[in-house]
C-alpha cells in the first residue's frame, strides 16, 4: 500500500516460551489515526516497544516509510515521537531543561513550538518533573513527542490513569496534530470510546493476533462472523467485548 | 550533540553523589597514610596502593549503582530507550563517565601520595609510572567486572557473594589465587617485590579480567536495548528468594568445607624419608642422628599409645636447627596433619627425644588452650614420665623438682604448670608434673598413670554427645582421686612432701624467683634500661642473665603468658641490658630474664617485669 507509512509482516516476538505477538500484519494508513485495541496484557506494549525497536523481534519484519528493517533502527526512530504508558522521567530536571535534553536528540526539535506545545497543555516549564501530577506529566510527554515535529505519533495507553479534563486536553492535541500538520497516529488503548471519538483504523490485537484491521464499522461485523449471536444493533463496545471476553490475557 | 547532552545529564545528575564518593576516598586514603605511617613499610606509595587495593572497589561499587542501577532502578532507563540513541552509546558513555572518575581518584591518591613520600624517600619516575599503571589496571579490572554486575539487577549481591564464595573456596587451593588468577593480580604483590621488575604478567591477567568485564558490561547494558536487564531489575519472586537464600547459603558453608576437607598442596615435608615405625609416621631430614632420634620417639609414641589405648598421632616431621636454639625442640608449625618441630642437635639425645614427646603429647591433648587448668600438669608431665630419666643424669627430674619447692611454690600452684613455666620456666614446670605421675605410679602403679593419661588424651574427642558431656563432668579431679585412692588434698600433700625429699643440697643456693628481681626504668624517650639489684643474683655475673625483652601487643592490656620465641611476643633483644623500646606508646614493653643453672641443666627464669 503507498499510502501505508508503518507495516508489520509476520511480527513474532516471545519471552522464554510466552509467546506475545505472533504473525502480527499491522498497516498504518498515513495521515491517519490507527486505534490499537486489546485487553490488558494482550500484547500491545510489546507490539509498540518492537516498533520503537525497544525490543528485537525474534522474526518479522517493519516497514516505515520505505525502508523495511527487522529492528526499527535509530535514524527511523527520529521521525517517530512516543509517548509511553509510564512517565519515568528525570525527576531532577525542569520541564525545559528536559526540552533541551530531549531536543539534543532530534535534529528537527523546534524549542519554542516545544514552549508553545507546555503552554498550550498548561504544563509550567519552570516546574520540576518530580513535583507534576500523573496527567501533567503525560502532557509533558505529548509535548516532547510532538515538539520535533515527527511524522508518526506512537502513543501507549497515553490516557490511562489520566484524569477526564487531561484526557480530553491530550485528545484534542490529537485531533489537532492529525487536522492540521496531517500527522500519522498510532495509539493503543482499551477504552473504545476513545478509538471512537478520534479513531480512523481501528485493529483488534486477540492472543497476540490481529483479528481485525479496518474501519471502525467493519468491525462488528468482522465480530459476528466468529459470532454469530451478537445483534445487528451491537455497539462498538459490545462487539469488542464478544470477541475479546475468551480471550486469555 | 546527543553525547553533550548526555554528559551533561549524567554530570549534573551525579554530581552530589560523586562528591560524597570523593570525600569517602579522601578519608580513606588519610587512613591508608596512617596505616603506612605506623607501620613503617618500605614505601609510603603503599598508602595510595592500599587505598586502591581495598577502598577501590567499594568506590567503585558506589560510582556504577549511581550511574548504571540507579538508571534501571528509577526506570529512567525507558525513558533513555524511547529516544533515538542506541543503548550502546548511552551505556558506553555512563562507562566512560565512571572509569574516568575512579581513576583520577588513584592516580591523584598515588601523586599526592608520592609528593608526600618523596620528601623522606627517593621515588623515581619509572617507579612512579609503574604503580600509576598498577593502580590503572587495577581499577580497570575492578571496574570491568562491577561495571557487568552492575547489569545484573536484582542478581547482582547474589553475584558477588556467589563470586566471594567461590574466591575462597579456591583460596584453599591455591592461597596464591589473587596475584595468579584473579583480577586483584596487577596489586596483589606489595611494592617491594614489584619495585624489582615491572609485573607484566600480573597486568596483563587483570587486563584480561577488566576487558572481560567489559564486554560482558556492555553487551547486557546494549542487548535489546537494556530490555533483557531492565527485566532484571524487578523485585524478585519468594520463590526465587528462597532458591538464591539457599544457593548462597550452600556455597558459603561449601567453603568451610572445603578448607576442612581439602589439603592444600599436599604436605609439606613427604619426601622426606619416613623413620617412624608401627603406628606413627616421623618425617626427618637425612642426618643420622635425628633419623636415630625420629625412630626412638616412634617407638616412644607407638607403646604409650598402645598403654593409654589411643594411638591417633599426627605426622611428626623434624627439621634440624643448626645454631644455638632458645629451646632444645620448638613447635614450629601444624598444617596438613603435620605437627613440625626444629631440633637443636647441640643437646643431648635424650632430651631431644623426651622433647619431641612432649610436644607430641601437648598436641594431642589439643594444645595449649584445651589443657590448661587441672589437667596441664599430666600434659607437661607425661613426655619425661614415659621416657624416664637420662641415664646419664637420673636425678635431674627430682632436682628440678625439688627447686620449686624450694622456691615457695605451694601445694595448689603445683597444678598450674602455666603459673610454674611463667615463674621457674619450663623444664621446672615438666618436673613437677613428672614428679605428680611418679608419685601416683608409686602410690596405685602404673596402669593408673596410663589410665588418667588416656584420659587426657582423649578428652573431647568423644564421639558421642552424651559420652562427652559425661566425660567433661567427670572432672581430672574425680580421676586422680579414683586414681590415686584418696582425696585431692592428700594426694596434692603427698606430692608437695615428694618435692620437698626431692631437694638438692645445692639447689638452695640457686637463685629463687621473686618480683623484687630488678628495676626498670625508662632512660630516654626511646631506651629502656634494666638495673638489677646489686646483691642478687650475686653468685652470678651478670654476664651470664640473659635478659628477655618483649613486646606486648597493645590490644592484651597485659603480658600474656609466654615462651621464648613464640606467638606474638616475640623477644626484641636478647642478653641485652638496654633496648630500644616501640615507636607505639601504647604497646608496653616487657622484660624477663634467665640464668643458666649447670645443676639443674636448665634455665631457671624470673618472673615478668612491665614497662608502661
Amino acid at each position: 500500500m503507498s499510502d501505508t507509512l508503518l507495516a508489520t509482516r509476520d511480527l513474532r516476538r516471545s519471552f522464554g516460551r510466552r509467546v506475545v505477538i505472533d504473525s502480527l500484519d499491522l498497516n498504518v494508513p498515513e495521515g491517519k489515526v490507527y486505534g490499537f485495541l486489546g485487553r490488558n496484557g494482550s500484547g500491545k506494549t510489546t507490539t509498540i516497544r518492537c516498533l520503537l525497536g525497544i525490543l528485537r523481534p525474534n522474526s518479522g519484519t517493519i516497514r516505515y516509510g520505505d525502508v523495511t528493517v527487522k529492528q526499527t533502527t535509530t535514524a527511523m526512530k527520529r521521525g517517530i515521537g512516543y509517548v509511553s504508558q509510564h512517565q519515568h522521567f528525570y525527576d531532577w530536571m525542569t520541564c525545559e531543561r528536559i526540552g533541551r535534553f530531549v531536543g539534543a536528540f532530534y535534529p528537527t526539535w523546534d524549542h519554542k513550538e516545544y514552549r508553545s506545545l507546555l503552554e498550550r497543555l498548561k504544563v509550567e516549564r519552570k516546574q520540576r518533573v518530580g513535583e507534576l501530577s500523573g496527567g501533567t506529566k503525560m502532557k509533558l510527554a505529548m509535548a516532547l513527542a510532538l515538539a520535533h515535529k515527527p511524522r508518526l505519533l506512537i502513543l501507549d495507553e497515553p490516557t490511562a490513569g489520566v484524569d477526564p479534563v487531561a484526557r480530553a486536553e491530550i485528545l484534542d492535541a490529537l485531533q489537532d496534530e492529525v487536522r492540521n500538520h496531517g500527522r500519522t497516529v498510532f495509539f493503543s488503548t482499551h477504552h473504545l470510546f476513545e478509538v471512537e471519538q478520534i479513531g480512523d483504523v481501528v485493529g483488534v490485537l486477540t492472543n497476540g493476533s490481529l483479528f481485525y484491521e479496518g474501519a471502525l464499522d467493519g468491525l462488528a461485523s468482522a465480530v459476528r462472523e466468529v459470532r454469530p449471536e451478537l445483534p445487528e444493533q451491537a455497539s462498538l463496545e459490545a462487539a469488542f467485548v464478544a470477541i475479546a471476553r475468551d480471550v486469555t490475557p | 550533540m546527543r553525547v553533550l547532552a548526555l554528559l551533561i545529564k549524567e554530570a549534573v545528575q551525579h554530581t552530589g553523589g560523586m562528591l560524597g564518593a570523593t570525600v569517602m576516598m579522601v578519608g580513606m586514603w588519610l587512613m591508608s597514610l596512617s596505616f603506612a605511617l605506623n607501620t613503617e613499610a618500605s614505601t609510603l606509595l603503599t598508602a595510595a596502593t592500599g587505598l586502591v587495593y581495598y577502598a577501590m572497589p567499594l568506590a567503585i561499587a558506589y560510582v556504577l549503582r549511581r550511574l548504571v542501577v540507579l538508571e534501571y532502578d528509577q526506570h529512567t532507563h525507558d525513558f533513555l530507550a524511547g529516544l533515538p540513541v542506541s543503548a550502546f552509546l548511552h551505556t558506553a558513555l555512563k562507562y566512560v563517565v565512571g572509569l574516568t572518575l575512579v581513576s583520577v581518584y588513584g592516580v591523584v591518591a598515588v601523586l599526592i601520595t608520592a609528593a608526600i613520600s618523596s620528601r623522606q624517600e627517593l621515588i623515581s619516575a619509572r617507579f612512579l609510572l609503574q604503580v600509576n599503571l598498577q593502580v590503572l589496571v587495577y581499577t580497570f579490572a575492578w571496574y570491568g567486572l562491577t561495571f557487568a554486575a552492575a547489569h545484573l539487577g536484582r542478581y547482582r549481591f547474589t553475584f558477588w557473594l556467589l563470586a566471594i564464595a567461590l574466591m575462597l573456596s579456591l583460596e584453599q587451593v591455591n592461597p596464591d589465587i589473587y596475584r595468579d588468577v584473579l583480577w586483584h593480580s596487577a596489586l596483589a604483590e606489595s611494592l617491594d617485590v614489584t619495585r624489582l621488575a615491572v609485573p607484566w604478567s600480573s597486568l596483563a591477567l587483570s587486563m584480561t579480567w577488566g576487558v572481560l568485564g567489559t564486554a560482558v558490561g556492555m553487551w547486557l547494558g546494549s542487548w535489546q536495548q537494556g530490555a533483557v536487564c531492565a527485566g532484571w531489575f524487578t523485585p524478585m519472586s519468594s520463590r526465587e528468594k528462597t532458591f538464591l537464600v539457599l544457593l548462597v547459603s550452600v556455597s558459603w558453608l561449601s567453603v568451610d568445607l572445603i578448607e576442612y576437607v581439602y589439603v592444600s598442596g599436599g604436605p609439606s615435608y613427604t619426601r622426606m624419608p619416613d623413620v617412624g615405625h608401627h603406628s606413627v609416621v616421623v618425617r626427618t631430614t637425612a642426618n643420622p642422628r635425628l633419623a636415630a632420634i625420629g625412630a626412638e620417639v616412634a617407638e616412644h609414641l607407638h607403646q604409650f599409645g598402645v598403654a593409654v589405648g589411643d594411638e591417633t598421632w599426627p605426622t611428626i616431621v623434624l627439621v634440624p636447627v643448626l645454631q644455638d636454639a632458645e629451646e632444645d625442640v620448638h613447635w614450629r608449625s601444624f598444617e596438613h596433619d603435620e605437627l613440625v618441630l626444629e631440633v637443636d642437635l647441640n643437646n643431648r639425645d635424650h632430651a631431644l627425644v623426651t622433647g619431641v614427646v612432649y610436644w607430641t603429647l601437648q598436641h594431642r591433648s589439643q594444645s595449649m588452650p584445651a589443657i590448661r587448668g587441672d589437667m596441664a600438669w599430666m600434659a607437661y608431665g607425661a613426655a619425661s614420665w614415659w621416657v624416664g630419666p637420662d641415664p646419664s643424669a637420673p636425678d635431674l627430674y627430682a632436682q628440678r623438682a625439688g627447686f620449686a619447692r624450694l622456691s615457695g611454690v605451694d601445694e595448689r600452684a603445683l597444678v598450674d604448670s602455666l603459673l610454674l613455666e611463667q615463674r621457674l620456666g619450663p623444664e621446672v614446670a615438666e618436673a613437677v608434673g613428672w614428679a605428680g605421675l611418679t608419685l601416683l605410679e608409686e602410690k596405685s602403679g602404673r596402669l593408673s598413670v596410663e589410665t588418667l593419661l588416656g584420659k587426657v588424651l582423649r578428652r573431647r574427642r568423644s564421639a558421642r554427645l552424651m559420652e562427652a558431656v559425661r566425660t567433661d563432668l567427670s572432672r581430672p579431679t574425680a580421676w586422680i582421686e579414683r586414681e590415686a585412692r584418696t582425696d585431692i588434698e592428700s594426694f596434692r600433700a603427698d606430692w608437695a612432701q615428694a618435692l620437698t625429699s626431692y631437694q638438692h643440697q645445692q639447689a638452695a643456693t640457686l637463685n629463687k624467683a621473686r618480683p623484687e628481681w630488678g628495676t626498670l626504668t625508662r632512660t630516654a624517650s626511646e631506651v629502656a634500661d634494666v638495673v638489677l639489684v646489686s646483691d642478687w643474683p650475686g653468685r652470678f655475673p651478670k654476664n651470664e642473665v640473659e635478659l628477655f625483652w618483649f613486646e606486648v601487643p597493645a590490644m592484651h592490656k597485659r603480658p600474656l603468658h609466654y615462651s621464648p620465641g613464640s606467638g606474638d611476643d616475640e623477644p626484641m633483644v636478647l642478653a641485652a641490658q638496654s633496648t630500644p623500646i616501640s615507636w607505639d606508646a601504647r604497646a608496653p614493653v616487657a622484660v624477663t630474664y634467665a640464668v643458666h643453672s649447670d645443676l639443674l641443666d636448665c634455665e631457671l627464669w624470673s618472673g615478668l617485669r612491665v614497662l608502661r
